[in-house]
């Protein structure tokens, strides 16, 4: 079970040096995948990074063989980074040759580096295990990651290629948002595509590889997805969405690492994971913007304008409204009494919905292609959904001698 | 001076221009001349390569032979003296953006990595949604748009890169009457000030309406120059072939 005094002192870094250690480390991790797969995700290829984190692994394996070979340690951490560093490129080069120069999608080319380079990378592994060389023990750990023994040093890597990629991610931001939305604009204006795709990927693969060692090269690949794909629910703009989405990360980092320290037997990386998909549930049902929840009120809101409207539009012509419905609205708005006759308030505002539905008559008649839009668009005030030009003309229309008067 | 027959006074030249999609030829060496301070159209059926000469010309897609030329120049000496209206069509409106943020594009060029966003920014990128009647709807989130809307704020962006010469694809394609009226407004007004605006073009009973110029196309150059000299039956019928019929509709408008 949690041991609830140890996860409080996790939060708050006193559960120990190492364990305050990890936690910084995967909070940069967390926060650096968020930012760099906020763009992966609006270029839509976050896919291309689940290949690269697969691809390293060949890369790990032969970075070993490599230094036990010389003599070293096996377990040098930057050289096994750079051993993945250099596979994750042959296996992200693999996918583009044969995206461009085979008729092959992307996602079968994504798939079929990707399961080739793992195989590769497993055999590897299994061979380094079976030769004993080079202190191989905890080789395997790069598959799930592992934080248990995180040195200083290595939080001193994470830390500084954290840095690295939000330093690159803010001087290419705007880059990266116009190559991302409007690839042939952004070319117009002098910008490289290839050459800011390769930034994305190169900063796609600084994360994977920084992340290898915490939560591993299988789980990695969702720091990079979840986190803008729950801050997507909460903006609509890019910006936001780059700073929400690394906040997401990071506090996933945090909190992962924390309840892993405080439960026995939690893995730190794949608990990470956890939390950032538990923060993307709640960003699905509850964010304001484009979350479920507030979907479900926007369609009874909704429903509650359709009523308004029909109920102002009766008032105006003297009928009887038999809806329950729509009296409850009308009258919670206070445009009828309890008896049913019309306030002043109400009168005004019918006066004014039918002012506002005629103005839409005219809009449809000149824009039929807009007819499901508008059908939305004209409960609500006009003003807030047309500018102020295209309100003028329309009055214009209305109240010219041939102006049509809108069907009742 | 005439400027009409000085290639100092083109605003765009493209000479030789040929272009293919694979093996299927797009643009077969094709001449064309844009002068300064003239409205100009490419006309010319479906297929024709009407987007796909501008496209070529601004280095979005590879030319097999020919060149382009900005004011005389290569386009990256000119780079900054042309801006570029792309088909609305060709981008996703759901991306997170609002329509200020949009129109800010048009100013990363000139604002670099380093420089922030301030006060004076957003009032300029304001007056360009001004222009095209967009300012009140400057934080809408993109993709609430109608499609006359869009393209406006398209050409907001494309107001926003201070540019002499405005190339636009299809810039009247699915949009309404009123924002048909307010960009050719914008573009007269743009062009009456010195401006240049060459359009990918498709309706041909506004072609001597709107514009000074015009380009035919059909893969190959069929005429170029002043409408009046160079928008004749005879060539329409070169370009379009029997559907000409077709293409200019007269309906009377009776409701």
């Amino acid at each position: 079970m949690i041991d609830v005094s140890a996860f409080v002192n996790a939060l708050t870094f006193n559960a120990g040096y190492n364990t305050a250690i990890v936690a910084i480390g995967a909070v940069l991790l967390g926060w650096a995948g968020g930012t760099v797969g906020t763009f992966l995700l609006l270029r839509q290829r976050s896919l291309v990074s689940d290949a690269l984190s697969h691809a390293t692994l060949p890369g790990v394996g032969i970075a070993f063989l490599v230094m036990a070979w010389f003599g070293g340690s096996g377990r040098f951490l930057p050289g096994l980074l750079i051993g993945a560093a250099i596979s994750a490129m042959i296996g992200l080069a693999s996918v583009e040759w044969l995206t461009r120069r085979t008729r092959l999608k992307s996602d079968a080319a994504i798939g079929a580096v990707l399961s080739s380079f793992f195989g590769l990378g497993v055999v590897l592994l299994t061979v380094i295990q079976s030769l004993g060389i080079g202190r191989q023990a905890g080789i395997g750990s790069f598959l799930l990651g592992s934080t248990s023994g995180m040195l200083r040093n290595e939080a001193i890597t994470l830390a500084v290629l954290a840095l690295g990629v939000a330093l690159l991610v803010f001087v290419f931001r705007r880059q990266l948002t116009l190559v991302c939305f409007d690839e042939t604009f952004a070319r117009t204006s002098g910008i490289d595509i290839r050459r800011t795709d390769l930034m994305l990927m190169f900063l796609v693969m600084a994360v994977t590889v920084t992340g290898l060692r915490v939560v591993g090269l299988i789980l990695v690949v969702a720091l990079l997805i979840i986190p803008p794909v729950a801050a997507r629910f909460w903006t609509d703009k890019t910006s936001t969405m780059v700073l929400v989405s690394g906040l997401i990360g990071a506090v996933s980092g945090f909190i992962g690492t924390a309840l892993s320290a405080s439960v026995p037997n939690f893995p730190a990386g794949p608990v990470i994971v956890l939390v950032a998909a538990c923060l993307f549930v709640l960003s699905l049902l509850f964010a304001p913007a484009r979350g479920v929840f507030y979907g479900l009120y926007r369609a009874r809101a909704f429903s509650r304008k359709v009523h308004r409207r029909q109920g102002l539009l009766a008032i105006l012509r003297g009928e009887a409204i038999y809806d329950g419905d729509t009296i409850k609205v009308l009258k919670a708005e206070r445009f009828i009494r309890a008896d049913g006759t019309p306030t002043r308030v109400g009168l005004e505002a019918a006066e004014n919905a039918a002012r506002e539905e005629a103005l839409w008559t005219i809009y449809l008649r000149d824009n039929p292609d807009a007819a499901y839009r508008a059908a939305r668009m004209r409960l609500d005030p006009i003003a807030e959904r047309l500018t102020t030009g295209e309100i003028a003309e329309l009055e214009k229309q209305f109240s010219a001698p041939a102006g049509v008067l809108p069907a009742q | 001076m005439n400027i009409h027959n000085t290639d100092a006074g083109a605003a765009l030249k493209v000479r030789g221009l040929s272009v293919a999609y694979g093996d299927k030829p797009a643009l077969s060496s094709v001449d064309a001349v844009f002068q300064q301070g003239r409205m100009s159209s490419i006309v010319g059926p479906n297929g024709a390569g009407k987007s796909t000469m501008l496209k070529a010309a601004m280095g979005i897609i590879p030319a097999i032979s020919g060149d382009a030329q900005f004011f005389g120049r290569p386009l990256d000496e000119a780079r900054s003296r042309v801006a570029y209206v792309p088909q609305r069509a060709s981008v996703d409106w759901d991306f997170p953006a609002t329509v200020i943020d949009v129109v800010m594009m048009g100013l990363y060029r000139s604002l670099g990595p380093f420089r922030l966003i301030g006060r004076t920014q957003r009032e300029f990128a304001l007056g360009c949604l001004e222009e095209v009647d967009m300012a009140s709807l400057a934080n809408r989130q993109i993709g609430q748009l109608s499609g006359g809307q869009q393209q406006r704020v398209f050409i907001a962006r494309a107001l926003a890169q201070r540019a002499d010469l405005l190339l636009l694809d299809e810039p009247f394609a699915g949009v309404d009457a009123a924002t048909e009226k307010t960009i050719i407004t914008l573009l007269k007004k743009l062009v009456a000030e010195g401006g240049t605006a060459v359009a990918v073009h498709h309706d041909l009973s506004t072609v001597t309406a709107y514009f000074d110029d015009v380009l035919i196309l059909n893969v190959r150059r069929i005429a170029n120059g002043p409408v009046e000299k160079a928008f004749t039956d005879a060539n329409l019928a070169e370009a379009y072939g029997g559907r000409l019929a077709q293409a200019v509709p007269v309906l009377q408008e009776t409701v």
